[in-house]
């Protein structure tokens, strides 16, 4: 009995094995690229002084960053309006100057950031990018501050009262 | 820089893949606040003797007036006796020209500033000259007066002399 079910059995592998065989063999291999990761520092909320025509409030910049395939760049948006209070009808235009590392005067760039326009950090070698955005299509000078500026005239104009405005600052990874 | 609008098109046409390839935008806020104030100070610095009364309150050199921003404020312009008003200066300009019965209107105000008025000793009118005190004109007239009355006496002689026949 014991040798004929060891038989049937035998038998029974000796069919499937060989259409095991046939089957095309693959070996699927499966790996994750982790999204790039990085620090967007950005200016921190603060107070612009009444009457003050130029008011530098810090630099957006990146670090820690890993994971940027070649030739992926990050860029900034900076998206803002005018300076608002909630109490009275005027507003409190401004503009903001970027200070430039690479030219004499740092803080005298005739380079503005204006609302919609975006700071590019260029990708590196080593998967990382640069701290610093640089000025496109130059590419050669990198961003060291952001200046508020705001005209005599606009701070005499305005009504008393409290005034506010917000920057926001959205980052994504993009072909370079 | 480029604009973002600039690649509008682009980044339309390629949507889904852009949100495959970059999944996550991040985003942060800076909060900027300001206050504009609703009243400025105005420094007074005064040479000579003298004093500024606004809205009823005496002001002397060094002090600091309140005023309402964009409220027009008028400034009384006091010199001591025997002193007058000599120019004033409102945040660096000149304004003398716009003072009216001892008094100066500034403009609403838009920002702190400087109010510099400047009294001088009045100037003492001058002596009335004295006859025989020597002055060139009242000896001229002297001079033409003393002329005059030669030329009639000597008219007068000629008429009265006996005629010699």
């Amino acid at each position: 009995m014991k040798k004929t079910l060891a038989a049937i059995l035998i038998a029974g592998m000796a069919f499937i094995l060989p259409l095991s065989a046939l089957a095309d063999g693959t070996t699927t291999l499966t790996t994750t690229v982790p999204d790039a990761t990085y620090t967007l520092n950005i200016p921190a909320d603060q107070e612009i002084p009444f009457g003050a025509t130029r008011t530098n409030i810090g630099n957006v910049t990146v670090t820690d960053s890993t994971g940027f395939a070649e030739g992926k760049n990050l860029e900034v948006t900076a998206v803002f309006d005018e300076i608002k209070c909630e109490n009275t009808s005027t507003t409190i235009p401004y503009k903001i100057r970027l200070s430039l590392i690479g030219i004499e005067n740092p803080d005298s760039s005739d380079e503005y950031l204006e609302s919609g326009d975006f700071l590019t950090f260029p990708g590196t070698a080593q998967g990382t990018v640069e701290e610093n955005a640089t000025i496109l299509p130059q590419g050669v000078f990198g961003v060291s501050g952001l200046n508020i500026e705001i005209n005599s005239t606009d701070w005499g104009q305005a009504l008393a009262g409290e005034y506010a405005t917000t920057i926001t600052f959205t980052s994504e990874v993009v072909a370079g | 820089m480029r604009k973002r609008q600039h690649r509008l098109p682009l980044l339309a046409g390629f949507l889904l893949a852009a949100y495959v390839l970059t999944p996550h935008a991040l985003a942060a806020t800076t909060t900027l606040h300001t206050t504009v104030p609703s009243e400025h100070s105005i420094r007074l610095e005064i040479t000579g003797r003298g004093r500024v009364m606004v809205r009823d309150r005496s002001y002397s050199h060094g002090d600091i007036i309140r005023v309402d921003r964009h409220r027009a404020e008028t400034y009384m312009l006091l010199p001591d006796a025997g002193y007058t008003l000599a120019a004033i200066y409102d945040s660096g300009v000149e304004v003398t020209s716009l003072v009216y019965d001892g008094k100066y209107t500034a403009s609403g105000a838009e920002r702190d500033g400087i109010l510099s008025v400047a009294f001088q000793k009045e100037q003492m009118p001058p002596a009335k000259p004295q006859t025989g005190d020597g002055h060139p004109i009242r000896r001229l007239w002297l001079a033409w007066g003393a002329a005059l009355l030669v030329a009639a006496a000597i008219v007068a002689g000629k008429k009265w002399l006996p005629t010699r026949l």
